[in-house]
């Protein structure tokens, strides 16, 4: 009789038996959808549809502008707050760290309802009219992913050798030279990171552009959450695709930008 | 060592054992599982009363049958339709829309129901009966049915702007409008708004019936033309809104964040109730024009597997007393008749209306046994269809019950009406917006060219120094630069040979002193 051993390759079964019919499967099945028109029949239909019926391709592209938007104004206020949490001076026991890690431990669901509580509040307080839409939608998006820039960027300059600046500091650069020449370019790995951690969930959320933007902003999330609760299931799936090679470039170009450029900086995502 | 395997073989045993007793407890008397499909909050099921529970005791007593409800909620009729139709699950009683059961009906899946067998069906008047969507009721019993109408905040919103569907159109109360992020709800109220001067004109000459076969007409049979009016309409509405809800409208106008709503009437009996705590007057409407009547059906799907207890069950939820439990807990306005609902509808602080309209069939006759219930209902309980006072919330008065019209289901034009809300919802690109798809258009391009120019300077680099090389062609350079080659291959093998040394030598020197330690 055969030996059964067990080898440590085989503890990977479960996860690949979940991989195939949770990720693979459905994958498959939205490809299918996305080239066959409703009655069944392979067709281009869909995406010929995408780029022709005025509507999509529109919201597609204020998608990507809101996402862009959103990115920019992440980093901006990301890069200052993780560099001054990488210095030890001010963030002893990560203590600062961990308090703008807190609020991604709350379902971001209830943050976002929460958001649009406070935004009325402020609207009787002050006495003002809140106009909900794009910029409170873009408001959300910054507020529920700006960790996401914050994290890498953070854990990159933190694992910085500090003599890199010490050492050009000492050759004769002013601190903005040493910001600009020395940290941002160490720092690169981990705002690509956080760039794509912040571009790819804005580019197809729409949870909240509904509860912010009281339905009256419709991303391409939001028509694709449309075409599947009216059950017309191929049109949405084409979009889903497209949406998926989107991410597919923004993911290769982030990957091939990383493997060029290593650092002393670490990345964990 | 023995004792205790032993020990744990019997506690193994007994917990096995334990585990086995319900199961053979159940083999004496079988436990039927009646699986119910309905919307959230649409029944009274709390932990004190509930009408479920009430069934199974109601059904056990009758048969000694022992019955357990499983109920289920769905969050929309559309994902309800998908489970039903993709058989994801067999329920044996679900309470659908009109609009669905036409759709499941045309798609066979529903069970015929056996009128026999649900003598309440008696309960319920002629008016609600007997519907477009179903026929005869050959496959549904009513449950709930109500309008769709405008909830305004009557400190807010003057009086002279009531009356019509031109308040969700009224610029006086921009940013205050509420309308529904419903496609089927908001088109049907457009199209009406759409084709109001029409209306008009044409209720001016026609008989109440074709006035309302001409709703029914305009709101159900979509052409291109109406879609394009439509557009406009609802496009021009989008500017002024304050928000598309579905259920968060109700709150906001609790709140006092907006005045005007498009409601459905159940939904507006709990909105205005609530508003009361916040000292806010909210009151609803249905505009003259003419609206929607919905109903919600219990029906019994195909892939049922207790048809005869369904059966029972519908019978059940059409008994008087547990129709106004749950109309009591819901809000929403019941299909069954008996005195006691007509006095918990009943409201002293609204005009009487003449409501024998409910007891009309379809050519607005009154058959000879609904009158005799009439009498009886006037001689029995002093209840007088002719002047009740029951308020517009509950139920139309009769010149409005006249033009009130159930929506049928798109079908083939789904598509064309889907895309119609897309484009009302579809923000006009803004000019930053046109800029940055530009500059991000050309920058792809630029990246592209780049790129190719690129693997195109190097494929001719090196396709020149292959073919020198074939020419034998070597320049001075070149062998300069292999005599440098080699030297630098020297160094590094010196240069490693003597590393290695080094090394070896250091080894030798720590084995020496650990030596000398020992």
């Amino acid at each position: 009789m055969k030996k059964i051993t067990i080898k440590r390759k085989y503890l990977a079964i479960p996860y690949a038996v979940f991989m195939l019919l949770f990720v693979l499967l459905p994958l498959a099945l939205i490809v299918f959808y996305a080239f066959t028109n409703a009655d069944g029949s392979i067709s281009l239909e869909n995406f010929i549809n995408f780029f022709t019926d005025g509507v999509t391709f529109n919201s597609f592209l204020d998608s990507i502008w809101i996402a862009f938007i959103t990115t920019i104004i992440c980093f901006a206020l990301g890069f200052p707050v993780a560099y001054i949490l990488a210095n030890k001076k001010y963030n002893r026991n990560r203590t600062l760290f961990l308090l703008f890690l807190l609020p991604m431990w709350i379902n971001f669901l209830l943050r976002t309802i929460a958001t649009r509580a406070m935004f009325e509040a402020f609207g009787s307080w002050f006495n003002t009219e809140i106009n909900f839409g794009k910029g409170t939608t873009i408001f959300g998006m910054v507020y529920n992913f700006l960790p996401f820039m914050i994290i890498p960027i953070y854990s990159t300059l933190s694992s910085l050798d500090k003599s890199f600046t010490e050492a050009a500091l000492d050759l004769g650069a002013t601190p903005t030279k040493v910001i600009t020449r020395v940290i941002l370019p160490l720092a690169l790995p981990g705002i690509i990171s956080g760039i794509t951690m912040v571009f790819m969930p804005t580019l197809s959320t729409f949870v909240i552009a509904d509860l912010l933007g009281n339905n009256l902003v419709q991303l391409l999330g939001n028509i694709i959450n449309l075409e599947f609760t009216q059950n017309s299931w191929n049109y949405g799936s084409a979009l889903s695709i497209i949406l998926l090679l989107l991410m597919g470039i923004t993911m290769f170009i982030e990957k091939k930008y990383n493997n060029k450029t290593q650092t002393a900086g670490g990345r964990i995502w | 060592m023995k004792n205790k395997k032993l020990t744990i073989l019997i506690l193994i045993a007994l917990i096995l054992s334990l585990m086995l007793l319900p199961i053979l407890s159940g083999c004496n008397n079988k436990v039927i599982v009646l699986k119910v499909y309905n919307a959230q909050d649409y029944i009274e099921d709390g932990k004190e009363s509930s009408v479920l529970r009430d069934f199974e005791e109601y059904y056990k007593q009758k048969t000694g049958q022992k019955v357990r409800i499983q109920y289920d909620t769905f969050d929309t009729l559309e994902r309800a339709y998908t489970i039903i139709n993709k058989r994801e699950a067999d329920y044996d009683v679900m309470c659908p829309s009109d609009y669905i059961i036409e759709k499941m009906k045309k798609q066979d899946l529903l069970i015929e129901i056996n009128k026999d067998k649900i003598p309440n069906l008696k309960n319920i008047p002629p008016y609600l009966l007997d519907r477009n969507f179903d026929r005869g009721n050959q496959y549904s019993v009513p449950y709930m049915w109500g309008t769709v109408g405008i909830m305004y905040n009557a400190d807010k919103v003057s009086e002279e702007d009531l009356n019509n569907w031109n308040l969700l159109w009224n610029e006086k109360y921009k940013n205050k409008i509420l309308m529904k992020d419903s496609i089927r709800d908001s088109v049907f109220i457009a199209t009406i708004y759409a084709y109001r001067k029409e209306l008009e004109e044409f209720a001016k000459t026609a008989t109440p019936e074709e006035y309302r076969d001409k709703i029914s007409d305009l709101t159900n049979n979509i052409t291109e033309d109406k879609i394009a009016k439509v557009e406009k309409e609802l496009r021009k509405q989008y500017d002024i809104l304050y928000a598309y809800e579905v259920d968060s409208g109700k709150d906001s106008m609790i709140n006092g964040e907006a005045y005007v709503n498009l409601a459905w009437s159940g939904d507006a009996v709990w909105a205005i109730e609530e508003a009361l705590e916040n000292k806010i007057n909210l009151d609803y409407y249905i505009p003259e024009e003419g609206s929607n009547i919905w109903f919600d059906n219990w029906v019994i799907p195909k892939y049922a597997k207790n048809v005869d207890i369904a059966h029972e069950f519908i019978n059940f939820m059409c008994e008087p007393d547990i129709s106004l439990r749950n109309m009591d807990e819901t809000g929403y306005t019941t299909a069954v008749i008996s005195p006691e609902i007509i006095d918990y509808m009943s409201d002293d602080t609204v005009d009487a209306n003449d409501f024998t309209y409910l007891f009309e069939d379809k050519a607005g006759k009154i058959s000879e046994e609904n009158l005799k219930l009439i009498q009886q209902y006037k001689n029995d309980y002093g209840i007088d269809f002719t002047s009740l006072q029951i308020p517009e919330i509950t139920m139309p008065s009769t010149n409005i019950a006249d033009r009130l019209v159930e929506m049928t289901d798109f079908g083939e034009k789904q598509d064309i009406v889907v895309k119609m809300w897309t484009r009302v919802k579809a923000l006009p690109l803004g000019l930053e917006v046109k800029i940055f798809s530009v500059c991000l258009l050309i920058a792809i391009i630029a990246i592209i060219a780049y790129s190719i120019y690129k693997k195109v300077e190097k494929k001719k680099l090196v396709a020149g120094k292959i073919e020198q090389l074939d020419n034998g062609t070597q320049t001075p350079t070149n062998n300069t630069f292999k005599t440098y080659s080699l030297k630098a291959k020297e160094y590094v093998v010196k240069i490693k040979y003597k590393l290695f040394n080094n090394k070896h030598n250091d080894k030798q020197t720590d084995s020496e002193n650990n030596d000398k330690t020992e």
